[in-house]
């Protein structure tokens, strides 16, 4: 026992284990540091998330839900508050108004907050709850239409209430986007002395839930049965599509991310592991001379790996909590106040991760030093390190981390299949470059000739460090590239000055006014669209109920649809089938359907449709089936018809603009010029999205440094392992009289051809990688980077080439005498 | 010239008032048991290490003045080398070994003049083997051609013979006395061999670290 501690403490003083030891430590500091920021992002984000429904889930129908469900959720544990949705008669002073009512229970909202006011369209506070008993908050525009102000009475069914608060928004109300009604909320104590809700109203109850995901799946399979089928569940997740998409995107890649970090903290571990080794043959050799079993080698070294663990284990763990602390820190305001906590697992990933690292790559170069051949002590022979055998049991050990990290079989395989097609198939290629170098490299000056001669002397080194390289920066690139694609993607479909707003409910008569308004109040408006609401029937001669009949959202189909009618084509919309009419409000009435609309329900070009819009029949045959971009916040429609309807002669016009947050106040002009008016402010909304995007992205770049920490951690240890070797021959060359700038030079040839070899080769694959990953789990377009071929060696050859010399410029320095005392 | 490291808080005095005087064209041995200092007294004199105090002069620069890289690059114009451990990169062939000190001269005719002492030294036929592909004796001849190579003005030796048999070591002997004469070179090697110390013009006993004889001419 004592013998082990003696020689590892020794190793420890005399720096041998140094290496290893850091690599272990930055292998668990970098995934425990990972893996906490990634897990507190992402709880935060979809916290976030759950702040655009108001909660986790919600349950929504129209009838009102059996209050024993209330009893099972609240056993299990689960947040619960209601909101029962309907429209009313809202009285002023002497005048009257249509308004959307919500009736809250006290713990609304479960998730996010709203935001009130005390003046209409002014600066908005935030709370946290909705209006106590006795109080009714108006929406802005409701304000000059019912001629009140805050402190006012309202009367609101059979009963008045007070205007406590000037309601700004709702954390849930882009699940509500079309409300023509202006809201008002009240409190769920006074719904009843209202008296607005009678048999037959048109009611949504919406029961909301918070809590763990267990607990839902649970309260879900207890409520099967009895819960009928009008009865819908909707997830945060789901809640708006376009910030469900960057979530699904932004947890792939931290995935990814976390899984490249192991990668590459397990090869330099691997390789430092690999190099302790090696200095120990010959002292293993001599103690088996002195009578040392192999069992006892063995048991030696194992007990030293084992004591390495533990330290390099809680020191990664301390350092990882450290590091992610220090983080959170120096990004201060950027981050969300409300941080949701991490729990233990992220520190036993790390734990986890160090130790079967240690296992996979440090413990074979470890154990075969059993076989060392104690004739080593007399007959300088070479002892060969183990190969393919130690390749694949770390293979197996990385195989194993990524699989607990990821959860995913897919991405394991296609993770670990890749990579090692890339060690194999890209060493021979870059033995046969190195090859090439050295071969046409020697008709260059003096330096290039030492520098790529010293690249072929360790050319199966050097092939090795090739592949290596070009992981760390296929790995790099790869997530530098998908970085910016995403981050292109989202920030065009939010661009600052996205419409925030739309108005509609305006007629012929105002629409001058409107556009007078808009022209000197907002930019970025949309064309005004008129808009009719009507039911589609048919398709052909088959009813759309029937159509409809196994569609989990049939309602879309069978609901009231917005309809306009439009002689130009939306800017974000595409013809994908037919064709676009040139000849506006001419001919037979034609119609032009939205694509996934026309899928689902199977609609074709030339396909005739039934529409009953204000009780009247329309038919028009299909002339073209559009795409179009759901998440531009532009005005879109699933059918825009050649001509006016005659049967929507009552069209009202619908605009978007983008209005900045100090003119709102303008809206109550708007407001009063026009009485009929509604607006949709979705400001709040886009803020919202816009927010989470940018969490998504702080996290995406944390965790590209911490990657690009790991990747040069590989890099330095690759250096390191190579050292020995560097050592004598730089003292060899200095005996012989080389001056310090030849070896520099040499030096930077070196690293710097290493480098470029491993862009190119990083630059292959990955392509490869984005081919994958853009077309599969990210869903993005696919394409090729031509700069990226030019970019790749380049980038490679700088990088690899100054961590190469900087590393190594101990070297240069090597006393010549060394070489004289055998030492080295 | 006195050479003196600390170990342990102590001092230990590694040469002892080492007064010494090579002549150009000269052939020296220094001679004496394990540990008496003879490998360091080679290293100074070679410019590879300085002396903690004292001096030392090759070809009328003073060693101690300069820095190691200034010393380099005299090493590179006076200076040949032969070790007892023949120190050749795995990684180059014989011929590659050979013109390793050529390149760093950046001397144009590398490779004739490598080739040419290869064949010197009997080796021609193995130019294009690795170190790993020849014996202990061949590795030394090697190591020979590339210490002659350059033709340096000094040659240090330390124990050429000292990882060979007997023979062997004769015939290397041989071959580095043969090139020394062809080539005049100023020759210190370092051995416990009387029997190549007694080539040597002259003899340098080392005894813990002081010359105790100034050697008789042979």
């Amino acid at each position: 026992m004592s013998l082990t501690w003696r020689m590892f403490w020794r190793d420890f003083r005399g720096g041998e284990l140094t290496l290893l030891l850091v690599s272990l430590v930055l292998a668990v500091t970098v995934v425990t540091s990972i893996s906490i920021f990634a897990e507190r992002i992402r709880s935060t984000i979809l916290t976030e998330a759950g702040s655009l429904l108001a909660a986790d889930y919600a349950l929504q129908g129209s009838r009102e839900m059996p209050p024993s469900w209330f009893a099972i959720a609240d056993e299990l544990g689960l947040e619960q508050a209601r909101i029962v949705s309907f429209s009313s008669m809202l009285f002023g002073e002497g005048t009257n108004r249509l308004g959307s009512v919500r009736a809250v229970t006290d713990g609304y909202p479960l998730k996010g907050s709203l935001q009130v006011s005390n003046l209409p369209f002014g600066p908005a506070v935030t709370v946290s709850q909705g209006p106590p008993p006795g109080e009714i908050w108006l929406a802005s525009r409701l304000f000059p239409l019912l001629e009140v102000e805050v402190g006012d009475m309202v009367g609101i069914g059979a009963t008045d209430l007070r205007v406590g608060r000037v309601l700004i928004s709702e954390p849930d109300q882009a699940a509500s986007l079309f409300n023509v009604e202006p809201r008002a909320m009240i409190n769920m104590a006074d719904l009843e002395a209202t008296g607005a809700i009678q048999p037959g109203s048109r009611v949504t109850y919406r029961w909301l839930l918070a809590g763990p995901n267990l607990a839902h799946t649970e309260l879900r399979n207890a409520i099967r049965s009895e819960r009928e089928p009008h009865f819908q569940w909707r997830s945060a997740r789901r809640a708006n599509e376009n910030v469900g998409e960057a979530l699904d995107r932004a947890e792939g890649f931290l995935l990814l991310s976390g899984s490249l970090a192991v990668i590459l903290a397990g090869v330099a571990l691997a390789m430092s592991a690999q190099r302790y080794a090696a200095r120990h043959v010959d002292g293993v050799a001599l103690m088996k001379t002195v009578g040392f079993t192999p069992q006892q080698i063995i048991r030696l070294y194992g007990l030293g790996l084992t004591a390495l663990a533990v330290v390099g284990i809680a020191a990664g763990l301390l350092l990882g909590e450290l590091t992610h602390q220090a983080i959170i820190w120096l990004l201060g305001d950027l981050l969300p106040s409300n941080l949701a906590m991490h729990d233990w697992r992220s520190y036993g990933m790390g734990a986890l991760t160090g130790f079967v690292a240690l296992m996979g790559f440090a413990w074979p170069p470890f154990y075969r030093l059993r076989d060392v051949p104690p004739v080593k002590v007399i007959r300088s022979e070479v002892f060969q390190q183990p190969k393919l055998l130690w390749q694949l049991w770390g293979a197996l050990g990385i195989m194993l981390i990524v699989l607990v990290y990821s959860g995913d079989w897919q991405l394991t395989l296609v993770m670990v299949a890749g990579g090692a097609v890339c060690i194999w198939g890209a060493g021979l290629f870059a033995r046969g470059l190195l090859w090439l170098l050295r071969r046409y490299g020697s008709e260059l000056g003096r330096n290039w000739r030492l520098g790529l001669a010293s690249l072929q002397r360790r050319s199966q080194q050097n092939g090795l460090q090739v592949v290596i390289f070009a992981i760390a920066l296929m790995l790099l690139f790869t997530l530098v590239l998908i970085r910016t694609s995403l981050l292109a993607e989202w920030q065009q479909q939010l661009p600052e000055d996205a419409p925030n707003h739309f108005v509609y409910n305006v007629f012929d008569e105002d629409l001058d006014s409107l556009n007078d308004w808009i022209d000197e109040q907002a930019s970025n408006r949309s064309p005004a669209y008129p808009v009719t609401r009507g039911r589609m029937t048919l398709v052909n001669d088959e009813s759309v109920d029937d159509l409809s009949r196994d569609l989990p959202d049939r309602n879309n189909y069978r609901r009231e649809l917005n309809m306009t009618w439009s002689a130009e084509l939306g800017a974000d919309n595409q013809v994908v089938a037919g064709d676009w009419w040139d000849n506006y409000g001419e001919g037979e009435l034609k119609v032009s359907v939205e694509e996934d609309f026309a899928r689902n329900i199977g609609i074709e070009i030339g396909d005739t449709l039934y529409y009953s819009v204000g009780g009247i029949e329309v038919s028009a045959e299909v002339a073209s089936l559009r795409s179009l971009n759901w998440e531009s916040f532009n005005p879109n429609f699933y059918m825009i018809f050649n001509q006016p309807l005659e049967a929507g002669a009552g069209a009202f016009y619908l605009v978007s603009f983008y209005l900045a947050p100090d003119d709102k106040p303008a809206l109550n002009d708007l407001v009063r010029t026009i009485p009929t008016l509604a607006v949709l402010e979705v400001d709040t909304v886009i803020e919202q999205v816009q927010g989470i995007i940018r969490n998504v992205t702080l996290a995406i770049e944390f965790i590209l440094v911490l990657i690009l920490i790991s990747g040069l951690l590989v890099l330095i240890a690759g250096i390191q392992s190579s050292l020995d070797v560097r050592f004598r021959e730089s003292a060899l060359l200095r005996t012989m009289g080389a001056p310090a700038g030849l070896l520099r030079g040499t030096l930077w040839i070196e690293f710097g051809a290493l480098g470029a070899l491993a862009g190119l080769l990083g630059a292959m694959g990955t392509e490869g990688i984005l081919f994958y990953l853009q077309g599969s789990l990210f869903d993005m377009e696919t394409r090729w980077h031509p700069t990226l071929w030019l970019a790749a060696p380049l980038v490679g050859g700088a990088l690899i080439g100054s961590v190469g010399v900087l590393s190594t410029r101990k070297v240069i320095y090597t006393p010549p005498m060394q070489v004289l005392r055998n030492w080295i | 010239m006195w050479q003196r490291v600390s170990i342990h808080g102590g001092t230990l005095d590694i040469l002892k008032g080492i007064d010494l005087e090579i002549k150009r064209g000269e052939s020296v041995a220094i001679v004496g048991a394990s540990g008496s200092g003879k490998t360091t007294l080679l290293g100074m004199l070679a410019g590879l290490d300085t002396p903690s105090s004292g001096r030392v002069f090759m070809a009328g620069h003073d060693l101690t003045a300069m820095n190691e890289e200034e010393r380099a690059r005299l090493r590179g114009q006076y200076v040949g080398f032969i070790f007892q451990n023949f120190q050749l990169l795995p990684a180059l062939t014989a011929l590659e070994n050979v013109m390793l000190p050529l390149e760093l001269r950046r001397d144009k005719s590398d490779r004739e003049t490598a080739m040419a002492l290869l064949e010197q030294v009997g080796l021609g036929d193995r130019a294009v083997h690795y170190p790993r592909q020849l014996s202990g004796g061949e590795q030394q001849r090697v190591a020979i051609a590339r210490a002659f190579a350059s033709q340096p003005p000094v040659l240090f030796a330390d124990e050429p013979t000292g990882n060979l048999d007997t023979q062997t070591g004769r015939t290397i002997e041989d071959l580095l006395f043969r090139l020394n004469r062809e080539y005049q070179t100023t020759l210190v090697l370092v051995t416990h061999d009387p029997q190549l110390a007694s080539h040597c013009g002259r003899t340098c006993v080392m005894d813990a670290g002081a010359l105790t004889s100034e050697p008789q001419p042979a």
